[in-house]
């Protein structure tokens, strides 16, 4: 009987042996592929590698501190804020609106849906190229205002150098200072308008994703709740207010989560539709790096502005890993 | 006023009628019991009433005003739902409040109301929990103190009681009974359990298939059936049901039911009359049938022998799954009997419980009296 | 009858979006399906008379190559990726061992991070193993990069599979792998197929892997010879257009036909079980 036991631990042994030994080949690959290369990005990044050849020379933060002094990558900070803000906030405002709406009933719902949703379907570069000549200044959208008569609503669109910023001139300018916030009134801290054709862009790209996810959202909240708050004297606006939307933050935090962490690192899409734009108006710290390393060849530099975007991409993703995985292990 | 009155209500649901041509008048104070299977359309009756569903057909009436058009929430109606609908996100005081906020009504009455419905149901502790942390006993409550504050019209009950466990459900039965009493609102409540009909109401209405069968006091549904399916339905375990014929000459008229003949009690034999000759259903519930060695005093024993299949041991009393002829009964007898698997043994029926239904139709012929003392006195309290 | 008019105002607003998101879509076709002559800027929204492929003619000239080498490198990689993610998702649900957890966390975090911080190592590790600049090597990348995605789909499709059943088997006898072939693998094939497009759509439209991996422009996927075609000052924008609704195609009629499946696997990633 002893051997029984002993040929049932081994066999159980043996299993677990074959299920990790199953996985491994992934682990490694994604060991390697992942965190190994970070680890070497990392490396690249506090060295002195400037040319062709690599050097590995440790030169400590050099890199960094020179980065967020550089006038471009400031931009592309400020450019990465504004876009994250807009792009994010426009997709969760559409998606959630029409997926109120294709919630009650309607009739092709499906149809609806899958026009929305196509857009997901196409590539970031078919996006930018066809959008580049919707909001091309002589062409696209711009010819329509002029059929329309709108002739008001034509503008540069990309092609618009202009910066919205605090002047230190004016009056909230002056109340900035007053607080010793002197340093916002700056086109540092403005809006670049070219960025607006991208955020648009991103936004005809991802908006289906967030009405499909708030419109799962919306379906799973039992009929019996609205019905009860329907009773207690709550007209519908009511409901949406202060059940419907309480209850679809875990959907909201998803939508910010995925479209923050795809907005941080945007290169696909600025690459065909815009580049950098005027004064760097429509840069981002992707296509900077993807500039500095292959074609300026300063690996060195580009390697930090990747650390910097995956450090801020982890501030976001990191949380909410932990806080989604947790909640599964105490269902 | 807050009597209520479905004036030939009908509701489908595309080609499913769901509630069929219903006139049901519900008297303010009253604790009314819709009752009846699973999918008999109970549900709907009182959805209706709350504005949930449009009417396809009828009428109904809150003290006087048609509601027919009227939006749910201004019916001025508070409902308990069967998995209690509790807002999620929101604490217990605030699942409360909400429908007084909803309406506007100024804080410091929402907390009087609150706090004041919170020590009625015994949760004053559990303000501030959310419902994912309450037991179902507790979130029952909570559905109950949301209703209460409410100071509604009429409270509607959707099967409050199906998700608690047995012990539970015995507790609520009584509160809820005591909280129609202390609040004297109109209840209507809904549920397939005739036990929770008997215990609660002042008055039960049975509904099959959208119909409504019968609407009565606990006892008239109790000795007068109107029907078989009524006669079925109340009562647990159910009336045994015997086919048989009536039989024999007008002036000495028999119940035969195969295994046995049973005479016609004089005082129902003029009611019987018109239907000589018929067939028949002939109704005795398990507690009229009795071991003649404990029969309680005044009743009228008929004997009659059967073979005795199986006994169960119930502790205040046996059952006895017996075979008279071909025919099963059941008998809820003393727990004292003698009575053993595989033996015959001896029994009377009281004559004076049989009911009787025309095998066809399925109603009643004839009914028996209501013991006096268990006949309801002239309502002028408004129980 | 207010309702009816909240009716009008709401279905309002969503033909109104429609139309928005197929502009786009109108503007690639139409300027696609004019002739050499009819094509002007500002005549960009105007019905073309007639159906003439010129436009596509030309734009397919330049990019049949490229539209192959997509081919040849999105099959393979979707099909590894495919097997590569069922049986993790296997092991990580039914053969839970210490740290599995931890695992799932690790590979989940490798679906987040910008491949900027890869890129370099990457393209030196391609070249030493002779891959850089090879279809091989760009399918090699996705294939690892794809791991995290489709280990989560799997795991998430296959955590409804009850372990009843796997237990079942496992006092039958069967081995870690019987299990597999006998059980998990005939139950996965809507799993499958949500990974397969979830995966084809992905790979076939990237750019940056494709853009750093392979240089030679006889060698690149289609993704990058259209951004290449539209940055170029002599290649004519109608030519463009339709350049780049041949490149959106694959995808697009994939979406058109398994569209079903395509939005599982958006929920699978999103919403995270």
């Amino acid at each position: 009987m002893r051997t029984r036991g002993r040929r049932l631990l081994r066999t159980v042994f043996s299993e677990q042996a074959a299920a990790i030994a199953l996985i491994v080949p992934s682990l490694v690959a994604v060991a390697v592929f992942v965190y190994g290369f970070i680890g070497w990005s990392a490396l690249v990044s506090v060295s002195e590698w400037d040319t062709v050849r690599p050097d590995y020379t440790y030169v400590g933060l050099r890199n960094f501190r020179d980065l967020f002094d550089n006038f471009r990558f400031q931009i592309d900070i400020r450019n990465t804020v504004v876009f994250t803000v807009f792009f994010v906030g426009a997709c969760l405002v559409i998606g959630f609106v029409v997926a109120s709406i294709l919630d009650r009933h309607i009739m092709g719902e499906g149809l609806f849906r899958s026009i929305y949703l196509f857009p997901m379907a196409v590539s970031f570069i078919v996006t930018g190229v066809v959008w580049r000549w919707l909001l091309a200044p002589r062409a696209g959208v711009n010819i329509l205002f002029d059929k329309a008569g709108a002739d008001a609503l034509e503008n540069g669109w990309y092609t618009n150098p202009d910066v919205v910023y605090v002047h230190a001139s004016s009056p909230l300018g002056e109340a900035l200072q007053a607080v010793g916030l002197g340093f916002l009134a700056d086109a540092n801290f403005g809006i670049p308008l070219a960025m607006f054709s991208v955020v648009i862009a991103a936004t005809w790209q991802m908006s289906g994703f967030v009405m499909v996810m708030y419109l799962a959202g919306l379906r799973a909240i039992p009929e019996e709740i609205k019905e009860a708050a329907r009773v207690d004297g709550a007209s519908e606006l009511q409901i949406q207010r202060h059940i419907s939307l309480p209850l679809l933050r875990p959907v909201t935090l998803s939508a910010m989560i995925i479209l923050g962490h795809q907005s941080l690192k945007i290169f696909d899409l600025v690459v065909s539709m815009t580049r950098r734009g005027p004064g760097f108006a429509t840069d981002v710290p992707a296509l900077y790096m993807f500039e500095t390393t292959f074609q300026g060849n300063r690996f060195s530099h580009g390697a930090a502005i990747s650390i910097v975007m995956l450090l801020a991409v982890s501030v976001l993703v990191v949380p909410y890993l932990f806080w989604s995985l947790r909640k599964e292990a105490r269902l | 006023m807050a009597n209520v009155r479905y004036e030939h209500v009908t509701k489908r649901f595309g080609e499913v009628v769901a509630v069929n041509d219903l006139s049901l008048e519900i008297e303010d104070k009253e604790f009314l019991v819709l009752v009846g299977p699973s999918g008999c359309g109970k549900s709907t009756v009182i959805r209706l009433l709350a504005g949930l569903e449009p009417l396809t057909a009828g009428d109904i009436y809150i003290g006087d005003h048609l509601v027919n058009d009227l939006p749910a929430r201004d019916r001025d109606i508070a409902m308990v739902f069967q998995s209690y609908a509790l807002y999620p996100h929101m604490s217990v005081y605030d699942n409360m409040a909400f429908g007084l906020k909803m309406r506007g009504t100024p804080k410091d009455s929402i907390h009087r109301r609150v706090t004041e419905a919170a020590e009625i149901l015994g949760i004053q502790d559990l303000l501030k929990r959310k419902p994912a942390q309450l037991s179902g006993g507790q979130r029952q409550r909570v559905a109950l103190g949301r209703a209460i504050v409410r100071e509604p019209l009429v409270f509607l009950f959707d099967e409050p009681l199906s998700n608690l466990d047995a012990k539970l459900r015995v507790q609520t039965r009584a509160e809820i009974s005591k909280l129609h009493k202390r609040l004297g609102t109109t209840f209507i409540y809904v549920t397939h359990d005739q036990i929770e009909a008997m215990t609660m109401a002042t008055r039960i209405a049975v509904i099959k298939d959208g119909i409504l069968y019968q609407v009565g006091t606990p006892e008239e549904l109790y000795f007068q059936p109107d029907n078989v399916f009524v006669a079925g339905f109340i009562g647990s375990p159910s009336m045994n049901f015997l086919p048989g014929t009536l039989a024999g000459a007008p002036d000495a008229m028999a119940l035969q039911v195969g295994a046995f003949e049973v005479s016609v009690p004089p005082e129902r034999a003029a009611a019987l009359a018109p239907h000589l000759g018929a067939a028949i259903t002939v109704g005795i519930r398990p507690e009229d049938i009795h071991d003649p060695d404990f029969l309680p005093p005044h009743v009228r024993a008929y004997p009659i022998r059967a073979h005795v299949d199986v006994s169960e041991m119930m502790g205040n009393e046996k059952f006895l799954h017996l075979l008279a002829g071909a025919q099963p009964l059941l008998a809820r007898v003393d727990p004292r009997t003698k009575a053993r698997p595989g033996q015959d043994m001896d029994l009377t029926l009281d004559v004076d419980r049989i009911h009787i239904f025309d095998a066809s139709t399925e109603a009643a012929l004839a009914r028996i009296a209501i013991p006096d003392e268990l006949r309801e006195p002239a309502r002028s309290d408004g129980r | 009858m207010t309702i009816r008019w909240t009716r009008v105002a709401m279905y309002t607003v969503l033909v109104l979006f429609a139309l928005l998101y197929l502009m786009p879509i109108y503007v690639l076709l139409v300027t696609g399906l004019k002739s050499f002559e009819e094509v002007s800027l500002e005549q960009m929204w105007n019905l073309p008379s007639g159906l003439q492929f010129d436009s596509f003619r030309e734009a397919y000239g330049k990019l049949d190559s490229n539209l192959a080498n997509s081919f040849k490198m999105v099959i393979p990689a979707t099909i590894v990726s495919c097997a590569l993610g069922s049986i993790n998702g296997y092991v990580l649900t039914k053969w839970r061992f210490p740290g599995s957890d931890v695992v799932f966390f690790l590979l989940l975090f490798g679906m987040f991070i910008p491949y900027q911080s890869v890129l370099i190592p990457l393209v030196r590790t391609l070249q030493q193993m002779h891959l850089y600049g090879s279809l091989w090597g760009l399918a090699l990348t996705h294939v690892v990069y794809g791991i995290p995605i489709t280990t989560l789909i799997f795991r998430n499709y296959y955590a409804n599979i009850p372990t009843e059943l796997v237990e079942a088997a496992k006092i039958d006898g069967a081995s870690i792998f019987g299990i597999y072939t006998r059980i998990v693998f005939p139950l996965s094939l809507p799993g499958f197929v949500v990974v397969a497009i979830w995966q084809f759509t992905s790979i076939w439209n990237d750019f940056l892997f494709a853009a750093t991996v392979t240089s030679n422009p006889n060698i690149q996927p289609v993704t990058v010879a259209l951004n290449n075609l539209a940055g170029s000052f002599i290649v004519e924008w109608n030519v463009q257009m339709a350049g780049a609704l041949i490149a959106a195609l694959p995808t697009l009629v994939v979406y058109v036909v398994l569209g079903r499946f395509f939005v599982r696997g958006l929920m699978a990633g999103a919403l995270r079980g």
